[in-house]
């Protein structure tokens, strides 16, 4: 019952807000985000009830489904279900509800739908399968060389019943696209010297639109004309350049590209004369494009989709315009994914509540939105949604005047200025939170911690000129400050207790936390740091000094691009001189640190060389380190271990919930692993 | 001569029909199951010993049935020279372990190079005849041994495996077998004499003391290291039989964790930095490596030092080295027929290598001047490393971290760790330190990755056990330049008592010289220390004063023994002195050599003198 008030409540808000933005975007001018009091949320979650603790492991709780695919006539649904390590493909009739088990599989196996819906292709990396629907027969249709870069991209839309596949064989300098039948025949379409990044096919089935690559990186859209490639767009290095449609005419090409140097936005691009015109942006003048949904038959663009502060689905067409409307209506706090069908579209539901995805059908006719397979999304035991924190998004002012953005989640029921918070600070730096479900998240919130997560300048999907503008400001400079700005904007606000703040995070986040413990010493009790560089002039060095990886542009280009120049000698200095590995007699809060044997991103030896330094120092310090772990810890010890350490870490610094005690094979594993321990008990 | 001859013959020509038949069965299905001629030397090993004991045995038989008194004396008593008797019974038997050992072998070996695609080379041919060689060695041994009155005369069989025991080349390895070979048969021809007893002499007395000397050194170091070793391991002491190794010795060092090893490097460092390197080590992960091989194969040599094939499981060929053509043969894996070569540069290339190459992990090949890798897609060989003789290389690459170490015989070079894409350039050397310790006592390497360089421990006292002598543990600093720099330097302790680790050379230093002169004088591919030849690597080795004080000693007590020993046995002078000056020379295995050559006369005790005169004689 609480949940039905909740979700009613919630829809309200999301309704007036939906008018609110409406009145500025008839007007032509984007809305002003900027958060301006956080008390009547804050009231509001207070007043919840206070969920009931959960179980550590609970949070990665995932689904039994897997690869819900609709078939492009809408009539069927694809799922792979697992119980326990044994996974079966089904299919499920959209009109009947009856389902069909077709194979049990084992590894990697994503299906894809056949373009006349009767057949499913199976890709399991090495290999692509066909799997006929009406008995489940299946055969192999071919085996890919991984030296040679053989792989299985998608579904002819072209011809029924085809797949396209690539191959690069490096040695050789020859790059093929090539289309397979389902009696394994195959045919090359497309045959060159250069590696396509991206391409088009047209209704005849012709690669008709190719993206490749210069030597600078430059990216240049080329279009076959009379048996030649010529040069139809070029776009910048690392920028936006999507292919997403040709127009039926082919005069007009669509694509996402960083419109004004700015935010990912949808445009046209007439051929002939090469004008662009933008087709959809951001109406909140927010968010990068994240996607352009296309018709499964026509190819024409249906969607625009926006994932900042949250997900939001724009119709192109005024049937899709209807069933955004709809759709955004019946979740008003969800990430929405939409797949269009011809007669169904198949709805996946994902928030910062749900654990596991639900699934929903869209019926485009009666416009009626039906949930499916929710008896066996049920085996998976999601946990309750009105248990979890929702994500609050936040847009606040910087020291200097920037509108910045993150979010925090508040455990319900609890009042918000006597919360211990934790500041959890993204990778990257060019990486950013979402509001999507995270398992750190709740488990903190769980605990009885306020989680602020900022997305500050460098952060993804606000645009270009977010991304680029702190240019090497890396240092305890712009970036550091955009972070503490909004913590202490946060606790202005009422959120968190000034005297329980911790401070963590990964790879650059790590990084981050090292900063904050140096030079701001008295805002943080605690910082848990994992995989950090502790001096970030020296990490850019050796990575722009390391290969570039297949076509990838090397570390430097992308460096360059972000508006860092390794040759700037000053900015270098300046971030040398501030960084953790130069000031590490500043620190005088505990600190946690976790690291990998093996990562090629921070080297080991910058982390043991800092941790020995506090430690001759005689400063609180705990390491752990598995000889055996890279940049990002694979193995479910190691995580469990990051999830322990650092609920004990805050329950000592900050005085919140103790952890329960660690399994026995935990314990081991700290054992083996805790190096240095001088900042727990 | 010609009637004894062919009478042994029929005397054994059902066994050795027999036998013959046996080993031909059993040669064709070996070489059914595999490629027996290709195989690495230890099976050879045991092949060997098997075609050894089998002619021991025929000799013990054949010589057992002639030992009898009476029969040796019918043996002996025909009118024909002692030599003749002797070379119509050798030729006759070596005539039947031709047939019988080496026919079959021979003609498994021509099988296997008319008939089939599998790789035979000159070498294989001459193993047949070196197999021949030690086989009638062996029946010579056994006829010794048991021809001769004692038993300890058994030490003889050592003489064939110390003098053709070497994975030298099969053409040089013909001349200590001929020399062995000779040596037997006189020793051998000195006890076919009616009076089996006396001992032999003048240069007769010479060849058999000799090998008989050789024989207990031999004898004797094992009987002083195994009593002593006992002795240790029942009193709980001894350093490799005991839960904790001995403090700052070599066994501590090289069974040590690369931390706790720096650990006791570093706490002989006065470097204002070693604190901070201390605390460091124990968190990071330290490598630890060491030589992939302190050994080559030498071209031609009789048996493989290492696998000399390999499969390309893609093109489905079986790629066997030849040393004659001094390239890989290929043979396809299902139809056996012959696929091409691979040489130098890859397959297809006919380039021959510049030496009998080491095959090793991860499709590289050592050679011992040029290290080698072959692509597996495309075939071909690259070369990452080439070396100037006499730099020799000793590993193949180890990856530690974003660098590859290689050991060579003068330096640890460290290159940079080739970009995944590269088609296997050349390496590129970023740093090298000479090593501190030599070569052939380098035992164990360990890399400590530093933020701004490394910290290179290197741990020596591989011979130390062995009268190698003095070790050290040196660790050295390299900075982000790569320039190097030696920040502590440990003297490892010794675990065994001096006494114990030069014992072999104690005993009997002029015979543990000799002994060494095969390994100094055969090049079996060893690599050898910087600036140091076969020679000097073997025997220039320092003694401390109380192991020379003990080779006195020993070799005097010997002397003196020899003399007590000599002193009821009625030989003239000049022998007696020629046996006081071997003991004084050889020591203790001559000593023991003299008391079984030269036994005394029995002591005629009174009960003896007063024997009653039978009545017919005192009549």
């Amino acid at each position: 019952m609480l949940t039905r008030q909740i979700v009613r409540s919630a829809s309200a808000r999301t309704i007036t807000l939906a008018i609110a933005l409406a009145i500025p975007l008839a007007s032509g001018a984007a809305p002003s985000l900027e958060t301006r009091t956080l008390k009547p949320l804050l009231a509001r979650n207070a007043a919840l009830p206070a969920a009931p603790a959960i179980k550590d492991e609970d949070f990665s709780r995932r689904s039994p489904l897997s690869q819900v695919k609709l078939s492009p006539d809408g009539a069927w649904l694809a799922f792979l279900e697992s119980d326990g390590p044994a996974r079966t493909l089904y299919v499920l009739d959209t009109k009947t509800g009856a389902r069909k088990k077709l194979l049990a599989i084992s590894g990697r196996q994503d299906p894809s739908w056949s373009s006349d819906s009767k057949i499913l292709f199976l890709d399991s990396g090495d290999a692509l399968s066909q799997v006929s629907i009406i008995d489940g027969a299946s055969s192999k249709l071919a085996a890919f060389d991984g030296k040679k870069e053989q792989q299985f991209l998608f579904v002819d839309p072209s011809h029924p019943r085809h797949g396209i596949t690539e191959e690069f064989d490096r040695a050789a300098g020859v790059y093929r696209i090539s289309r397979i039948g389902i009696d394994g025949s195959s045919q090359v379409i497309h045959e060159g010297s250069k590696k396509v990044d991206e391409f088009l096919i047209d209704a005849a089935g012709q690669v008709s639109f190719i993206r490749t690559k210069e030597a600078d990186f430059t990216q240049v859209v080329s279009r076959k004309q009379d048996g030649k490639w010529i040069e139809a767009a070029r776009c910048k290095r690392l920028r936006a350049c999507e292919l997403v449609a040709i127009s039926p005419d082919k005069r007009t090409l669509t694509m996402v590209v960083n419109h004004a140097d700015d935010r990912k936005a949808l445009v046209q691009v007439d051929l002939a004369s090469k004008a662009t015109r933008v087709l959809h942006t951001d109406p909140l003048a927010l968010s990068d494009l994240k996607q352009a949904v296309v018709a499964p038959g026509s190819r024409a663009p249906l969607f625009a989709v926006y994932d900042s502060p949250a997900r939001r689905n724009y119709g192109l067409t005024p049937a899709a315009r209807q069933g955004a409307l709809d759709v955004a209506k019946r979740f008003p706090d969800a990430n929405v994914t939409i797949a269009a069908g011809a007669q169904r579209w198949l709805l996946t539901e994902a928030s910062a509540r749900l654990n596991q995805d639900r699934y929903w059908l869209y019926d485009v006719a009666s416009r009626r939105i039906e949930q499916v397979l929710a008896k066996e999304s049920s085996l998976g035991q999601p946990l309750a949604e009105n248990q979890l924190a929702q994500k609050i998004a936040l847009h606040y002012r910087g020291s200097d005047g920037a509108l910045l953005h993150g979010y925090v989640s508040l455990p319900p029921g609890k009042d918000a200025s006597a919360l211990p918070m934790v500041t959890m600070v993204h990778a990257g730096p060019w990486d950013k939170f979402d509001n999507s479900y995270s398992a750190l998240v709740q488990t903190l919130v769980n605990r009885g911690y306020a989680v602020f997560q900022p997305n500050f300048r460098a952060s993804t999907g606000y645009g270009d000129k977010y991304l680029t503008a702190p240019k090497s400001d890396f240092g305890n400079g712009r970036v550091q400050a955009d972070i503490i700005d909004g913590v202490r904007w946060l606790v202005a606000k009422g959120v968190g207790d000034k005297n329980r703040l911790a401070i963590m995070g990964d790879s650059f986040g790590g990084y981050s936390t090292l900063l904050a413990l140096t030079h701001t010493p008295d805002l943080f009790k605690f910082g848990m740091a994992m995989v950090p560089p502790s001096d970030f002039a020296r990490t850019m060095k050796a990575a722009a000094a390391g290969p570039a990886y297949g076509d990838d542009a090397p570390f430097s280009v992308t460096l360059t691009e972000m508006g860092i120049d390794l040759n700037d000698a000053a900015a270098l200095k300046a971030l040398a001189d501030n960084a953790p590995a130069a000031q590490a007699n500043k620190v005088t809060r505990p600190l946690l640190i976790l690291a990998g044997g093996k990562d090629r991103v921070v080297d080991p030896a910058s982390v043991t060389d800092y941790v020995a330094r506090l430690q001759g120092m005689g400063k609180p310090v705990t390491l752990l380190l598995d000889p055996d772990e890279g940049h990002s810890p694979r193995k479910p010890m190691m995580r469990q271990a990051y999830v322990h350490l650092l609920l004990r870490g805050l329950h000592q610094h900050l005085g919140g919930t103790a952890p329960a005690a660690p399994s026995a094979e935990l314990a081991k594993y700290l054992e083996q692993n805790l190096k240095v321990n001088t900042a727990l008990n | 001569m010609r009637d004894l001859f062919f009478s042994e013959c029929r005397r054994f020509r059902n066994a050795a029909l027999m036998f013959a038949a046996v080993h031909l069965v059993l040669q064709l299905f070996v070489n059914r199951l595999f490629d027996f001629l290709q195989l690495r030397y230890e099976p050879h090993m045991i092949a060997l010993a098997v075609y050894m004991l089998a002619a021991l045995a025929f000799a013990m038989v054949q010589f057992g049935t002639y030992r009898q008194s009476s029969r040796w004396l019918w043996l002996l008593h025909r009118p024909m020279e002692r030599l003749a008797i002797f070379g119509a019974i050798a030729a006759a038997s070596s005539a039947l372990i031709v047939f019988a050992v080496g026919l079959p072998a021979l003609l498994t070996v021509l099988c296997t190079d008319w008939l089939s695609t599998r790789v035979v080379d000159a070498r294989h041919y001459l193993l047949v005849l070196e197999l021949l060689l030690l086989a009638i060695s062996a029946w010579l041994a056994g006829s010794y041994v048991i021809l001769s009155e004692r038993r300890s005369a058994i030490v003889i069989l050592l003489l064939p495996l110390l003098l053709m025991g070497h994975l030298a080349s099969g053409y040089v390895m013909l001349v200590p077998s001929v020399l062995c070979l000779a040596l037997l048969v006189w020793i051998t021809y000195q006890t076919f004499k009616p009076d089996r007893a006396a001992p032999p002499s003048g240069a007769a007395l010479v060849a058999t003391a000799l090998p008989l000397q050789i024989g207990f050194y031999f004898a004797m170091i094992w009987i002083v290291s195994v009593m002593y070793q006992n002795v240790q391991m029942l009193a709980g002491v001894h350093p490799l039989n005991r839960p904790l190794a001995p403090a700052g010795g070599y066994t501590e060092s090289t069974r040590s964790e690369g931390p706790a090893l720096f650990l006791r490097g570093l706490a002989a460092s006065n470097d204002p930095q070693a604190a901070q390197w201390r605390r460091q080590v124990v968190l990071t992960e330290i490598a630890n490596f060491q030589w992939s091989t302190a050994q080559y194969p030498v071209r031609h040599q009789l048996s493989n030092l290492a696998s000399l094939g390999f499969t390309d499981t893609a093109q489905k060929i079986e790629w066997t080295f030849s040393h004659d053509a001094m390239l890989f043969k290929g043979r396809d894996m299902y139809t056996l027929q012959e696929r091409g070569m691979l040489g130098a540069k890859g397959s297809g290339d006919s380039t021959p290598f510049a030496a009998v190459p080491l095959l090793a992990d991860e499709n590289y090949l050592m050679l011992p001047q040029e290290l080698l890798v072959r692509d597996t897609d495309s075939g071909a060989m690259h070369s990452l490393l080439k070396l100037r003789a006499p730099e020799t290389l000793a590993r193949v690459p180890m990856e530690v971290g974003d660098l590859w170490y290689v050991i060579t015989n003068q330096r640890l070079i460290a290159f940079a760790k080739p970009a995944p894409a590269t088609a296997a350039p050349m390496l590129q050397e970023r740093y090298s330190i000479a090593l501190p310790e030599a070569f052939s006592s380098l035992d164990r390497i360990d890399v400590a990755t530093l933020l701004d360089g490394a910290m290179v421990s290197f741990s020596a006292g591989r011979g130390m056990n062995g009268g190698a002598g003095a070790a050290h543990q040196v660790i050295m600093l390299v900075d982000a330049a790569g320039k190097s720099r030696e920040v502590a330097r440990r003297q490892l302790a010794h675990d065994f008592p001096a006494l114990f680790e030069h014992h072999d050379w104690w005993l009997s230093p002029v015979l543990h010289q000799v002994l060494a002169l095969p390994e100094a004088l055969l090049d079996k591919g060893y690599i050898l220390d910087q600036g140091k030849s076969r020679y000097s690597n073997r025997l220039e080795r320092s003694r401390p004063a109380s192991v020379w004080s003990a080779a006195l000693l020993a070799c005097s007590l010997s002397a003196l023994g020899g003399w007590y020993w000599l002193r009821r046995v009625p030989v003239s002078l000049a022998r007696k002195g020629g046996w006081l000056a071997s003991c004084l020379l050889l020591g203790p295995p001559a000593l023991a050599c003299l008391m079984v050559l030269q036994a005394r006369p029995p002591v005629l005790t009174k009960s003896a003198i007063s024997v009653p005169v039978p009545a017919i004689m005192a009549a």
